[in-house]
């Protein structure tokens, strides 16, 4: 039972009689100003916040009012309260209107100004609340940007101190996707800070000036693709972009910043350099080059060696990266560079490989595996055989890299592993790198290991691995767990789905029996008739998808991704309004890759909404944008 | 004379990580009251920014990015109507369908707020379930509510047919009990 069944169940009997609640009938100004008061009366709970947060613009609207430097407690809450409810300006301009229109008019309205003002003025307080950095940059942006621009030439402590840690504060906000309105403003008075006397005298504001054009020019932590790149440079003001490297006024801050005699303001200036891969690759890859001709610092040298994955496929990068690599004894430059050139085509990669084993320590074996493909040279190919025949124990690492190999001549060690290691978790890995090595020897493994095998977990992943190659050894233990209505459901619906790669009388009846059942069972069995081509399937499933959950739905268009069938449901799909529908259906439509899909796929990138949705930070939405657009995740 | 309303409350602090990722819950806080012969409920659902955002997309009937008041209203009352649809209210074998009672109310925190009444017709022993939590589960909140005179005394309970499932309830039904004074 659930904690929400057993709240019920207890609660359920009891007397609740008088206990206010659902009180939305209080106004916010109230709610707000109970708030302070509770705080003047040292009696605050945050609780109380939290609820009065919900508020959303108006609540900023009135805690604004009470904001007052002679009662700093009070200050403390009230601006915790404005960071909470003003976190809402992240959201779309239309979303505000509709669910926060007084978030709106502060945000979008010369009228809000009064707000900013308000709020902003507590920028000069001689001591500024807790964190409220977060409160300038969500609640006053407008204020802040013209606040930090009077101080372009104030190199006092405190004035550089408080402008950096704004900077710094907008640049987190946009390197998570918050900032819809003013990126450009921002980038704007940077290049404005960068001509001031206040940088020149002070290291943290040029390092902090120079992750704001990291962040707010292009790259983003949390959706650091290729696409997504393009995209965010695209709204870079044309005059901030410059019409070419030279007159580019941000990439000019970042060479000048190349050649400052800090190393962290160096280090800082070659992850900015990395945002202009898109616009000015020739200029930015040249310009990381020179610097490394005459870099000597550790702390440089290893962001270089980062910033060389922002250059993909270009070998002048791959070149540059094994001559760092190879002239390199720090372990953290040479793991950079591995870490790099993991989704390169560099056309070094065996080389620098070949360098890893050579030094392995400290790590830098386990990253080097990490980048092996099924492309490898023959040399790397042999090395790592050769070292998976002496080694001992189970190397996940080693494992992963066997797997991607994918050659015969690894089961020796892998059957060690399956058969000797303890643990579970690693046991599935193996299991899951025996999918890539073709072979009768490896069904056999897994077949014998199949039997064997007590781990709940290890069980399902080889009952999966078997299904998908198609072992027809496996089919009696399949039909058995797909009849065993005792059994776990994932178990079940992972040996009803694998069924679907047999056809024949047995498998089709069984199947199309368990499809005229209800739940699970009739989801996943009308799923593997798709997949067997039942003629049956089709109308079935368009019925299951219609009465379904959007995870149920989202299940159904990602299967028929993976078994390439094209479906109308999968274009039914695209045009959802539901996230998880959405993400399954770009999914199938991008597996299935025809030419009517790349269609509506652009159709879908298209959709003001959508493209609303890609420019944020949420979760899941880079693997959206992956399959709408075929990024790099 | 009883002048309470009675009503249960529970807050049911399940993470949203309960589910995959890419699902987006929808929490729901359920408000009863009696007034005359209706039970009114005040039926709020919160989503995620992310399906608030993608929402639109369903509000949206010209495609310009905009949602216009007309697109709005249009929307929302189409989709109060669709669920009401999904909840039941029955007695015995006696269904008591659930009207729209009012517009809906959006807001900051991405909650939409439906305003739903049925007739009891003298009905006093109710199970309620809410068919649109089946599709869309997530975490459940039943709000207690101030007394208020002369109401009848309203007592809910869990039912033994409430579904549960990955750590939050996945249909919601409820046994209502309505006392009045004679």
């Amino acid at each position: 039972m659930t904690r929400v069944l057993q709240s019920l169940a207890l609660l359920g009997c009891l007397p609740l009689a008088g206990v206010s609640a659902f009180d939305d009938s209080a106004s916010t100004s109230d709610l707000v100003h109970r708030l302070a008061e509770s705080v003047d009366k040292g009696a605050y709970a945050p609780s109380e916040l939290r609820k009065v947060a919900e508020r959303g613009g108006v609540a900023v609207r009135v805690a604004a009012d009470l904001l007052d430097e002679s009662k700093p407690e009070r200050a403390s809450v009230l601006c915790q309260l404005i960071a909470r409810a003003s976190r809402n300006r992240n959201a779309h301009e239309e979303l505000l209107k509709l669910y926060d229109p007084a978030a709106h008019e502060t945000f979008y309205t010369e009228k809000g100004m009064a707000t900013e003002r308000k709020i902003g003025a507590v920028l000069d307080w001689k001591e500024w609340p807790p964190l409220f950095q977060a409160v300038a940059i969500r609640a006053c942006p407008r204020f802040t940007r013209a606040w930090i621009l009077k101080r372009t030439s104030d190199s006092s402590d405190q004035s550089v101190s408080r402008a950096a840690s704004l900077i710094e504060e907008w640049s987190r906000w946009i390197s998570f996707g918050n900032e819809r309105q003013h990126r450009g403003t921002f980038l704007a008075m940077l290049v404005s800070m960068a001509e001031g006397e206040a940088m020149k005298a002070s290291i943290r504001l040029s390092t902090s000036i120079l992750a704001g054009i990291e962040h707010a020019h292009g790259f983003s932590p949390c959706c650091g693709s290729s696409g997504w790149l393009e995209r965010r440079t695209r709204k870079v003001p044309e005059e901030l972009r410059g019409k070419s490297a030279e007159t580019c006024p941000l990439l000019g801050i970042v060479r000048k910043a190349l050649s400052d005699g800090s190393p962290l303001v160096r280090a800082q200036a070659c992850r900015a350099i990395a945002s202009f891969s898109v616009t000015f690759p020739n200029e930015a890859l040249e310009l990381l080059l020179k610097l490394l001709e005459l870099e000597k610092e550790d702390v440089v040298r290893a962001r270089i060696g980062s910033s060389l994955a922002s250059f993909p496929q270009d070998q002048r990068a791959g070149a540059a990266a094994l001559k760092l690599f190879s002239g390199s004894d720090n372990a953290i430059v040479r793991r950079e560079i591995l870490y790099a050139m993991a989704k390169t085509k560099w056309q070094t990669r065996d080389a620098i490989m070949k360098e890893a084993f050579r030094s392995p320590d400290e790590g830098v074996a386990g990253v080097a595996m990490s980048s092996v493909t099924k492309e490898v040279g023959p040399e790397i190919r042999d090395r790592i055989l050769s070292i998976s025949k002496g080694f001992k124990d189970t190397s996940p690492d080693l494992v992963d890299a066997l797997g991607r190999l994918g050659d015969p001549r690894a089961l020796p060690y892998l059957r060690r592993c399956l058969v000797d290691e303890k643990r579970a978790v690693l046991r599935a890995k193996v299991a899951m790198a025996l999918e890539g090595i073709e072979g009768g020897d490896t069904d056999k493994l897994i077949e014998e290991h199949f039997i064997r095998e007590s781990n709940r977990d290890v069980r399902l992943q080889l009952i999966r691995v078997a299904s998908r190659r198609r072992m027809q050894g496996v089919v009696p233990t399949l039909l058995d767990l797909a009849s065993d209505h005792e059994a776990a459901d994932d178990f079940r619906a992972e040996a009803i789905w694998g069924l679907g790669n047999f056809p024949g009388n047995r498998v089709e009846s069984l199947l199309l029996n368990l499809s005229m059942s209800r739940g699970l069972s009739a989801l996943y069995s009308t799923l593997a008739l798709t997949k067997l081509g039942n003629p049956y399937a089709s109308a079935a499933l368009e019925q299951l998808f219609l009465a379904g959950s959007p995870s149920e739905r989202m299940i159904i268009l990602a299967l028929l991704g993976e078994a390439r069938k094209d479906h109308p449901l999968v274009q039914r799909g695209l045009n959802s309004s539901e996230f998880a529908v959405l993400l399954g259906a770009a999914k199938a439509a991008r597996q299935l890759g025809s030419e009517k899909y790349r269609r509506s796929l652009a159709k879908v990138s298209g959709d003001p909404h959508v493209k609303a949705l890609l420019e944020t930070g949420m979760r899941d939405v880079p693997t959206l944008a992956f399959y709408l657009r075929e990024e790099k995740l | 004379m009883r002048k309470v309303l009675l009503i249960l409350s529970c807050v049911a602090s399940i993470a949203a990580y309960a589910h995959e990722s890419p699902i987006d819950h929808v929490d729901r806080r359920l408000h009863f009251s009696v007034k005359g012969n209706d039970l009114v409920l005040q039926y709020s659902l919160r989503q995620t920014p992310r399906a608030a955002l993608l929402e639109m997309r369903a509000m949206d009937e010209n495609r310009d990015g905009r949602i216009s008041l007309m697109e709005r209203k249009q929307y929302f009352e189409a989709r109060s109507r669709r669920l009401a649809g999904l909840l039941r209210l029955v007695e015995r074998n006696k269904t008591m369908p659930f009207e729209v009672a009012g517009k809906v109310v959006l807001r900051p925190d991405f909650s939409q707020e439906f305003l739903f009444s049925a007739h009891l017709d003298g009905a006093e022993n109710l199970e309620f379930t809410d068919g649109f939590s089946r599709r869309y589960p997530g975490v459940l909140v039943l709000e207690k509510s101030n007394s208020v005179p002369k109401s009848p005394l309203l007592t809910i309970r869990e039912s033994p047919k409430m579904l549960n499932k990955r750590g939050h309830v996945d249909l919601t039904v409820l046994e209502i009990n309505i006392k009045r004074d004679k």
